[in-house]
């Protein structure tokens, strides 16, 4: 019988046996990490794409494409030349039979063997399948989607964060994987854990093999290849609680590997004259047809420490950058991709719960958030991440006054995977979070998953999707709950259908 | 064959001059101001007088992008580079500099990064200077310009105390040979000889160059010499290919013990008309360069291939100073071009 990996990492710490039950341990060579992550449930897909593929950042007429090239995916050097031809071509049918678009592009050692490809000349709004060949082998085909242009009568898509590989396994990302209408998923953070007890990533080649791990899972490299992404990063990306703004050279070495390993590892697009790898600018905006503009959101690079009198998290380029876009807002929602929590949060006994958090930046905050009240339109959403707990809340421009209006909805996803406050603290502090903060709707820390969005012209809805078992890969899942905000009327509201489901707050 | 320093003022002999600031404000500071590194401390060798810090500000950018010579041979895989820098701080404080160097696509994608430090304070043993930092590799095929980014950062106080300097991306690959049978292995054929009687000649013959002495490393079974005529001469044409922009000469030659028969080598471009528009040349390897030991020297020469070069005109000459045997010898000749410009 495989143990979970919970299981078998509490039992492997227990008995001094790291280094046989978490792979990437140093000294460990690259067989017996193999072993020990298979005994972890790791698995890969045939060599030479043995992390999977992946596209993301569609636009009506381009979508990228990743992948990389790992033979041997826990090892610190690959078995390949320093440059690998890579062929890739886009079709219109699975079976890569109608191919619209190809091209060959060199995998360089200098990026770990990665590609990333912008596949242009496509059509807005509709699918694609997409496979890679090297070295005489195939990749598995993966599933794309352009962004639609002009009218657009319904988005649907899911957020992802906080998949702590130690914590559990990825079953949501099974419900994801499945769901064949889903236009795409955003991921808002914590992709890897830097690791803790069980072993630090510092280097580039600790961090490579940490996501090379996080890509042993079937489910998530499943999710992957069946939807495009939308990505940005929070603190466990490079580890808990950075600050991108510190400057000892130690901190800015490890920050450099962590990111070129991120980097590595995802299906982002670059774009912007002030981004350069390691440091891509991964700010941006992205439309889905006239109905939907995700801004997304880089709340760790360019942050200063937080409760300062002139903090900021956002760093002075990307403030500008995102109050022209809270200004050139179109007529369809705006929905920021938020890794972080971005309302007020008292904490029950006083003060903030947490300041890594906006509320570290409240300054900053107030000012970005009256600029929203200002630009007028009350369809203003955020999706937000890394609290490990479900969150609905109203967002208002100053949250210490009653008076103020509600401008926005705050949804605060479930984490995939990582670890939440206990049962007892969520019922105990569930009800004294809501009295400390009038603008918090709803809040429920017990279990883990992920939320799916419906959008038309006229709702919003946000499906709270948990898994019944976050150590069973196989695990059921199901809509805990759903929120709706309808068009034109800020704030949201409960479906009454869902309305007496589990949770520790509601307001009343 | 290299290109010179891609990046320029990689030094800061010339302030920032060639650098783009992007963040902050640098400082190019003189070696041995009060509170700095020194002339004699760690650093470059050749260090020149100036170096670059952060300046007054917690974090300062500077970026250059230099265009890429050489698009086939980097699309083919042959062009290598080598990117140094020397990067350093002050004392036991952990400001530092990072030095990274991206091959964009021609869409400006990035093919490949190479990350040099930071030098952090426990590297230098909290030592004030600078250490080397390089990192050699495989151009990545499609690579067009090569963006480079110095970072300084930081740690605490006033000043910034990341240094930099010696920056340098330099480009090497080797040309492919434009000559047929170059080192005699086919006998004379691809050679027309214009002038008394070129010898083909086997390494190891009584009285001749050697396997083991003085000559190419893959010297083949044999070479050329002069025959017995006073003077030999044999040419060979070969066309350019469109847009050679840089080209590589060399040539083995040598001569007998102490006696001061010659081979020499030159190269005539010529344009479509067959006009000259210049010579190169490789010097005769004299008795005393070789010591009066016999065998082959390396003479090589390269340079731009002059504008309107449609062909390349290779002559070797081979001259007798006495005797009968003209032991003026040639071997592994060879002209080479890349294109792309320089």
């Amino acid at each position: 019988m495989r143990l979970d990996r919970r299981t078998l990492l509490r039992a492997a710490a227990g008995a001094g046996a790291m280094s046989a039950a978490w792979p990437l341990m140093q000294g460990l060579g690259p067989q017996a990490a193999h072993a020990a992550a298979a005994a972890l449930g790791a698995s890969w897909d045939p060599a030479p794409f043995t992390v999977g593929v992946g596209s993301g950042d569609p636009l009506p007429t381009s979508v990228l494409l990743w992948t990389r090239l790992a033979p041997d995916p826990l090892a610190d050097t690959q078995p390949l030349a320093d440059i690998v031809q890579v062929d890739w071509a886009v079709a219109t049918d699975a079976a890569m039979s109608t191919v619209v678009a190809s091209g060959s592009v060199a995998a360089s050692v200098l990026l770990g063997h990665s590609v990333h490809v912008v596949a242009e000349g496509l059509q807005p709004g509709r699918r694609y399948y997409y496979r890679f060949t090297a070295l005489g082998k195939a990749s598995r085909v993966g599933r794309t989607k352009t962004a639609p242009v002009g009218p657009t009568s319904l988005v649907r898509f899911a957020s992802l964060n906080c998949q702590d590989y130690r914590a559990g396994e990825y079953p949501g990302m099974r419900d994801l994987a499945a769901d064949s209408a889903l236009d795409f998923v955003v991921h808002l953070g914590d992709y890897i854990y830097e690791g803790s007890e069980l072993g630090t990533a510092y280097t580039l080649n600790d961090y490579r093999k940490l996501h090379a791990l996080y890509k042993g899972d079937p489910l998530l490299r499943d999710v992957h290849a069946a939807h495009p992404f939308y990505l940005t990063w929070d603190d466990h990306d490079v580890f808990n609680d950075y600050s991108g703004s510190r400057g000892a050279a130690t901190f800015v070495a490890r920050r450099a590997a962590a990111y070129q390993g991120w980097y590595e590892h995802m299906p982002l697009r670059l774009e912007g004259d002030d981004t350069a790898l390691p440091d891509p600018r991964i700010y941006r905006s992205r439309q889905w047809g006239d109905l939907l503009e995700l801004v997304v959101l880089d709340l760790r690079q360019h942050r200063s420490e937080q409760n300062l009198a002139d903090g900021t998290i956002l760093g002075a380029k990307q403030k500008a950058w995102l109050k022209d876009r809270i200004a050139q807002r179109g007529g369809g929602w705006q929905c920021w991709i938020n890794s972080i929590f971005l309302s007020q949060q008292r904490a029950p006994g006083g003060g903030f719960m947490f300041t890594d958090q906006w509320d570290g930046f409240r300054a900053e905050r107030a000012e970005l958030l009256g600029h929203v009240q200002n630009a007028g339109g009350p369809d203003f959403v955020t999706v937000t991440g890394d609290w490990h707990s479900a969150f609905v809340q109203d967002i208002r421009p100053d949250f210490d006054n009653a008076g103020a209006p509600v401008i926005g909805t705050e949804f605060v996803a479930h984490s995939a995977t990582s670890s939440a406050y206990s049962a007892s603290w969520n019922a105990t502090n569930g009800p004294l979070l809501g009295a400390a903060n009038p603008h918090l709707q709803y809040f429920e820390g017990n279990r883990y998953g992920h939320d799916v969005y419906e959008v038309t012209p006229q709702r919003w809805t946000t499906r709270l999707r948990v898994v019944a078992n976050r150590t069973d890969p196989a695990s059921a899942v199901s809509t805990l709950t759903s929120w709706h905000v309808d068009r034109g009327r800020a704030g949201a509201y409960e479906d009454p259908a869902t309305k007496g489901s589990a949770a520790q707050y509601r307001r009343g | 064959m290299q290109t010179p320093n891609l990046i320029a003022n990689g030094g800061f002999e010339t302030g920032l001059t060639g650098w783009s600031t992007i963040e902050g404000a640098a400082a190019v500071i003189a070696y041995g101001t009060a509170g700095y590194p020194t002339q004699t401390g760690p650093g470059p060798a050749d260090r020149g007088a100036n170096f670059a810090g952060g300046g007054n500000v917690a974090r300062t950018r500077l970026r250059q992008q230099a265009t890429l010579p050489w698009t086939a041979q980097i699309d083919a895989g042959s062009a290598t580079f080598d990117f140094t820098g020397w990067l350093g701080g002050y004392a036991d404080q952990d400001d530092g500099a990072r030095l990274s160097v991206e091959f964009l696509s021609a869409t400006g994608l990035p093919l490949g990064v190479c990350v040099l430090g930071p030098v952090t304070a426990a590297d230098r043993g909290s030592t004030t200077g600078l250490l080397r930092r390089a990192q050699s590799g495989v151009v990545p095929p499609g690579s067009r310009t090569a963006r480079t980014v110095l970072l300084f950062t930081r740690d605490g106080g006033t000043s910034n105390d990341g240094y930099a300097d010696s920056v340098s991306l330099v480009l090497t690959t080797q040309p492919t040979n434009l000559l047929t049978n170059p080192g005699a292995e086919a006998g004379l054929s691809g050679w027309t000889v214009a002038e008394g009687g070129p010898a083909v000649i086997a390494y190891g013959t009584a009285g001749y160059p050697t396997q083991t002495g003085p000559g190419p490393a893959n010297r083949g079974a044999n070479f050329f010499g002069g025959g017995t005529s006073a003077r030999s001469r044999m040419t060979q044409a070969v066309p350019l290919p469109g847009g050679a922009g840089q080209y590589e000469f060399g040539a083995y030659l040598g001569g007998y013990a102490d006696q001061n028969d010659t081979a020499s080598c030159t190269a005539t471009f010529l344009d479509s008309a067959g006009g000259s528009l210049g010579v190169v040349g490789l010097a005769a390897v004299t008795a005393a360069d070789r010591g009066n030991v016999t065998g082959l020297l390396r003479r090589a020469t390269a340079g731009a291939v002059p504008a309107g070069a449609r062909t390349v005109r290779v002559e070797v000459v081979f001259t007798r100073a006495g005797g009968t045997s003209n032991d003026g010898y040639a071997d592994a000749i060879s002209f080479g071009v890349v294109t792309g410009g320089s």
